[in-house]
């Protein structure tokens, strides 16, 4: 066997190149905060990196940006908390993953969250595009909620409605894969019409085991062939959830 | 000024490997990557790379016919009866072994799976339909790219359909990129493949003709971005490129006591698992002084 040393010299790799948009959208309305699940999402998301960085090859090629919507109606965060206003550049690699605490107050304005966030993905792709930086697979965005899109008011809205058509068209068009996961206090039809393949319903779930559906589920999108219809994608990410469930599960009862 | 000769080569080294991409090993699947290196009777050497597209059950069935569809092409229009020496009539005989090879897929799938003929009208060489993909056809499942290189230097024939690419080593001169991955591949999100209906519109066809070659790297998209690197053009726009390192992959393997298997080991190796994981596939083949 050549030293592995000699042989990378010999036959040079580049570094990694290629780049996967994760995208998340945070419910911080006032109802997260009532129920206690902010500061339980807080928790969860400072030990989120390091399962990450386990996922290859996000730990790589993985850049993650967060939108909030409630405390501050929509914010874009600096998802590595080093800026505390809305950062210049609201992706950063995955291993620099490190978001501020989460504040939780407010309505609902979960459509202008979602909107920022596809908003946010069409300009980083453009970026990437122009610097000549490949997209290794579909930019993948995450919703959590545990309420009712409202106004701004607090009111009950529809506006969700016209959103979903959006998102069809985005995946139709292998522009975006997305998810959905409701917690407890959701509202199934909502995540239901935005996600009809890809959303969960997850009362008397922790936040934690969110998340951790969450890394599976960007584990397996995240290496889906680039053809791939939507549908497929997701059904493969549902598949894989129950494996790594399962895999949970064995490892519980045989320590 | 007079076109510097290489002195008559002895033929090749060849040198083929391909692994199992990371995520294909955890997802259980096959390497659905094929390749083939063949001697051809005339003196010519085929050289061709496929990948089985992972979203389609069948293609590392379908990434084999395509390899071997090259090979019936190139045995029928590469024979030493058939040897062009202009430039016309070797593109004339690249276009008819570009032909050649979607005839022998099409054929060898209509083989193969003789209850997909009933099922739906396969694509012609050069239909143009506005799909890229017929939902309703069985064949889409094996669905591959391509690409095949004819090399008899100082010619150099290729056919490629989907994302594989060429890359070749002068002296001087250094790695160039000659069929490059197609452009936007990355932000479209759709591979043309052998299946595919528009096949023919994007298929990469041309002949090379170049003294100065001493190598020949064929490879699949899984090594695309370990292997090739970005380069900014004067106006603006980036395109991808051989880095000048990668002469030192045909520095190693004309060296005498190479050992062959340093090219999978590499190819398996965490380098190139962080840049994607695909399955990696290449020939690697150098002229013998």
């Amino acid at each position: 066997m050549t030293d592995s040393t000699v042989l990378r010299d010999a036959l040079p790799a580049q570094a990694p190149r290629g780049r996967l948009l994760i995208t998340l959208v945070v419910d911080t309305s006032e109802s997260m905060r009532e129920s206690g699940r902010i500061d339980e999402l807080n928790a969860a998301l400072r030990g989120w990196r390091e399962e990450l960085l386990k996922v290859d090859p996000v730990a790589s090629i993985g850049e993650i940006a967060m939108v909030t919507f409630g405390f501050n109606h929509v914010q874009v965060i600096d998802p590595s908390g080093r800026v505390s206003g809305p950062p210049a550049q609201p992706y950063v690699p995955v291993r620099e993953f490190s978001p501020p605490e989460l504040r939780a107050d407010g309505v609902t304005p979960l459509v202008a969250g979602v909107q920022e966030a596809l908003r946010l993905v069409a300009v980083r792709r453009r970026e990437l595009r122009e610097a000549g930086m490949p997209m290794k697979n579909r930019p993948l965005v995450y919703l959590i909620t545990d309420g009712v899109p409202t106004d701004d008011k607090g009111h009950k809205s529809n506006d969700w409605q016209d959103l979903a058509p959006v998102i069809r068209q985005q995946e139709s068009g292998k522009h975006i894969l997305f998810f959905a996961f409701g917690v407890t206090g959701a509202d199934e039809a909502v995540l239901r019409a935005l996600a009809p393949e890809s959303y969960s319903s997850l009362t008397d779930v922790t936040m934690a085991r969110v998340l951790s559906l969450m890394s599976a589920s960007i584990e397996s999108a995240g290496n889906a062939s680039r053809d791939q219809p939507a549908e497929k994608v997701y059904k493969d990410a549902r598949e894989h959830q129950k494996q790594a469930d399962r895999i949970r599960e064995w490892m519980r009862r045989n320590g | 000024m007079a076109e510097p000769e290489r002195p008559v080569a002895a033929g090749w080294n060849v040198v083929p490997a391909s692994v199992i991409g990371s995520t294909h090993v955890r997802l259980g699947v096959v390497n659905q990557d094929r390749y083939l290196t063949h001697a051809l009777s005339g003196g010519a050497r085929l050289f061709a790379v496929a990948d089985g597209a992972g979203s389609r059950s069948r293609s590392e069935f379908g990434a084999q016919y395509a390899v071997e569809a090259a090979r019936l092409a190139a045995e029928r229009h590469y024979s030493p009866a058939a040897r062009e020496r202009t430039v016309p009539g070797r593109l004339r005989t690249a276009h008819a072994f570009a032909r050649g090879c979607l005839e022998a897929f099409d054929g060898l799938l209509d083989g193969m799976v003789p209850a997909m003929s009933a099922l739906a009208p396969r694509p012609r060489a050069t239909d143009r339909p506005d799909t890229r993909d017929d939902r309703d056809d069985p064949r889409k499942e094996y669905g591959t790219t391509l690409l095949a290189v004819v090399a008899e230097p100082p010619w150099y024939a290729f056919f490629g359909v989907g994302d594989c690419f060429l890359v070749v080593d002068r002296v001087p001169g250094g790695a160039r990129l000659v069929v490059p991955p197609p452009a936007e591949r990355e932000h479209d999100g759709a591979t043309v493949l052998l299946t595919s209906r528009d096949r023919w519109e994007h298929a990469a066809l041309g002949v090379l003709h170049d003294p100065l070659v001493r190598g020949l790297a064929v490879c699949t998209d899984g090594v695309m971005d370990a292997l090739l690197s970005s380069r900014r053009a004067a106006d603006g726009s980036c395109a991808l490129a051989a880095p000048e390192e990668m002469s030192r992959y045909f520095d190693h393997f004309a060296a005498p006591g190479h050992r062959p298997e340093d090219l999978a080991e590499r190819l398996a190796s965490e380098d190139f698992a962080r840049t994607s994981g695909d399955d990696k596939t290449m020939i690697l083949a150098v002229l013998r002084p």
